[in-house]
């Protein structure tokens, strides 16, 4: 509604003169949030997605991000690409053991992260997608996951007047297809790329890596490089780490019908680890400890075990510890605070301006984003609790866990004492609290204090919530 | 890569214009399209899709409700031995045909602009060749939307048969073969299949036609011998690989057509 009476202002104004016209057309240029351009990292070996077929444009890429966010992919609206794949947790999902489907369903298993899919030769843990293009396909029919049919969702895009103009500056000429649709995408997640980790910093030789964490990188390359292969911290093979002695889930039999097969999923890579819990195919372990854990004494022998495991990786607690901080140095900040992937709100995100009201976006690309740099995000734990406050779109969100367990805490009486404010949270289900995002200032570190109460704890945490950079 | 493709874009372009001119011959290419014209048939009954009963050699009972497939990689054999590529665009779907029992508009395609000459043999694949079956999300013909893209596995399903047979062991008693996949276990079958007595010619006088049959009871009494028992569903590549070996013997060349044409070809 906003927007099409803004286009009629556009058009009124562009009565007035055409030298007003030109300047003003240059200065929406530049507020154009362009595409990330696909470069490929020093070091790093050629993509397998090839994007000559497939050109990023800053009009394509945010058609696909719209897409990618857009829950209307599902049968009955409820999810969208982006439920299950969060940029706070580099694209897997916080806390969820597999990915939650359509009314309420659980999936199969776990959210993977995405990022680096460009250089990826097949998709799932089974490897059942071999293009990038084509794998949308698989989660949107999956009838645990959006349920729906590519044919459907054509119908619905059709329907929706937002999208013929985006589709028409993205690939133009007018029309909306599948093959257009899941270019789109493909432009989106194919630009997801992490590649400026601590580890990366560390390799170009720009950043120091603390005793501890050359130490754990010492100890990563002799027991696990072999199958995280740097730089991309997989081999992309399939195998089996032996999380059971026979495994429930045929992995990736499924696809190749060989019994060899049975049980393996592919590699993931380490990138980012530190923010993709829970871990595995089947989102088993939700601490990186356990992973360890389960490499030093947990590993199942079985006929589809990983020769490489055959006696796990031993590694003692001062080991671990290394291995850890290394682990932590693959995280990649500006990947997950990267504002061109974040969810976007058109109608809350148009730069307030004098000629942006007189003449309005040309199109989606020149609506601005909220130019936040950076997503305040912050990890507090205590013995019984695990708090990962999250600031997400409209929300300030909470997620609470037993910190042993790592369970859902329900039920919690939980208020937060910021900026001289006690903000009390409301429970959104399933152990997740929200505090509406517009009574808290983002754009500064600010001391944070929690009370909680109720699933018979009563306690107190505080931190720092980190700020946010306008620009 | 450059140059075939601009070949291709070539070759499409000329196409282009002689659909537009009605089938017409290009005066630019001096090359014509062929007809491909498909019957379906269930042995010598017609092939129907409202629950008429089939009966296989074996006895079981069968109905029809879907019976759709891919053709592409058409190729002629000229009678000197050499062959004509029908062309096929990167860029479009142009050179694959998806054919559906129920729709007679899909059943009746042109392949070409062929040179002039003359051909004794086709040759096309069921299904989709393995470059094109994972080359990403395509459009026309190869859209994926169309109901024939696996949503399992990314890949085309090459051949789908279903329908309903009391000997089924699935719980509503149906029917479901799906065949697909690559490799090994691939379900694409490459076809040969000569003229016969009559070749076909090809020329600026000349309208070349080839009507196939293709008999659908082929699926269970080919090669393999199928018995709806043992086999109700066939959804991934491998359970698929024995009714691909008999769909492989779907098809034979009923007849040819060299019809003539007005001197003025492109007349209405």
């Amino acid at each position: 509604m906003k927007r099409s009476r803004r286009l009629l202002w556009a058009g009124l104004a562009i009565g007035i003169g055409l030298s007003s016209v030109l300047i003003v057309r240059e200065r929406v240029e530049r507020n154009v949030v362009d595409a990330p351009k696909f470069e490929v990292p020093k070091n790093w070996p050629a993509p397998q997605y090839d994007f000559k077929n497939n050109p990023v444009t800053a009009e394509g890429f945010a058609l696909g991000r719209k897409l990618f966010y857009d829950a209307q992919l599902s049968r009955d609206g409820s999810v969208s690409c982006g439920s299950c794949h969060q940029q706070f947790a580099a694209f897997a999902q916080l806390d969820h053991r597999v990915s939650h489907g359509i009314g309420g369903v659980n999936g199969k298993r776990n959210a993977p992260g995405l990022f680096n899919l460009a250089w990826q030769p097949q998709m799932m843990w089974d490897g059942a997608a071999t293009h990038l293009e084509t794998q949308p396909i698989l989660p949107i029919s999956n009838p645990l996951e959006m349920g729906e049919t590519l044919s459907n969702i054509i119908d619905k895009l059709k329907a929706d007047k937002s999208y013929a103009q985006l589709f028409e500056q993205a690939f133009g000429t007018p029309g909306i297809d599948s093959q257009r649709t899941l270019r789109a995408l493909a432009q989106f997640t194919g630009s997801l790329v992490s590649s400026h980790s601590r580890y990366d910093g560390y390799v170009a030789g720009e950043e120091k890596l603390s005793a501890d964490e050359t130490a754990g990188l010492k100890l990563f390359r002799q027991n696990c490089a072999a199958c995280h292969r740097e730089p991309l911290f997989t081999d992309y093979s399939y195998r089996s780490n032996g999380l059971d002695a026979q495994s429930e889930d045929e992995g990736r039999k499924g696809v190749t019908a060989k019994p060899e097969d049975h049980g393996l999923f592919r590699v993931p890579s380490l990138r980012n680890i530190a923010l993709t819990s829970p871990y595995m195919h089947d989102g088993r372990f939700t601490k990186l400890e356990q992973v360890l854990e389960h490499y030093d004494h947990g590993v199942a022998k079985s006929s589809a075990l990983d020769p490489l495991l055959a006696k796990g990786i031993p590694l003692n607690p001062q080991q671990r510890r290394e291995l850890l901080s290394f682990l932590n140095t693959l995280t990649d900040q500006q990947f997950i605070s990267d504002v061109r992937f974040a969810e976007i709100d058109p109608a809350k995100s148009v730069k307030p301006s004098l000629l942006g009201s007189v003449f309005g976006p040309k199109s989606q690309a020149d609506i601005l984003p909220v130019t936040r740099v950076g997503r305040s995000r912050l990890v507090l734990q205590s013995a019984d609790v695990e708090l990962v406050l999250v600031h997400e779109l409209e929300d300030l969100v909470i997620y609470a866990d037993d910190f042993g367990s790592n369970t859902p805490l329900k039920g919690l009486d939980l208020s937060v004492h910021i900026s001289n404010r006690l903000l009390r949270a409301a429970e959104d289900g399933d152990g997740t609290y929200r505090i509406p995002a517009e009574r808290i200032d983002f754009t500064q570190p600010q001391a944070i204090k929690l009370t909680l109460q109720g699933s018979g704890l009563k306690q107190q945490l505080q931190g720092t919530l980190p700020g946010e950079r306008l620009q | 890569m450059g140059s075939g493709s601009s070949f291709r874009q070539a070759f499409a372009a000329a196409i282009l214009g002689a659909l537009l001119g009605g089938c017409s011959p290009s005066a630019e290419t001096n090359a014509f399209p062929v007809g491909i014209e498909i019957t379906h048939q269930v042995a010598t009954q017609p092939l129907r899709l409202d629950g008429t009963l089939y009966k296989t050699a074996a006895g079981d009972e069968y109905s029809l409700d879907h019976v759709r497939y891919y053709l592409s990689n058409f190729r002629l054999r000229r009678t000197d031995g050499t062959w004509f590529v029908n062309p096929q665009s990167a860029e479009s779907s142009q050179g694959y045909f998806l054919v559906d029992a129920a729709l007679k508009e899909s059943q009746t395609f042109p392949i070409g602009l062929v040179p002039p000459g003359e051909y004794s043999g086709i040759e096309f694949l069921i299904g989709i060749d393995p470059v094109r079956n994972g080359a990403g999300a395509q459009n026309g013909e190869l859209d994926p939307a169309r109901g024939m893209f696996w949503t399992w596995n990314t890949g085309y399903i090459f051949f789908k048969l279903e329908g309903h047979s009391p000997q089924s062991s699935s719980k509503k008693h149906e029917l479901t073969y799906h065949l697909g996949g690559t490799g090994p276990t691939s379900g694409a079958r490459l076809v040969f299949l000569p003229l016969g007595k009559e070749s076909i010619k090809v020329n600026a006088k000349t309208r070349a036609q080839i009507h196939l049959s293709a008999d659908i009871a082929q699926v269970f009494e080919g090669v393999n011998r199928i018995r709806i028992s043992e086999l109700s569903e066939a959804m991934s590549p491998q359970a698929g690989v024995p009714i691909a070996d008999n769909v492989a013997g779907l098809f034979s060349v009923e007849h040819v057509h060299n019809v003539a044409v007005a001197d003025n070809a492109a007349a209405p």
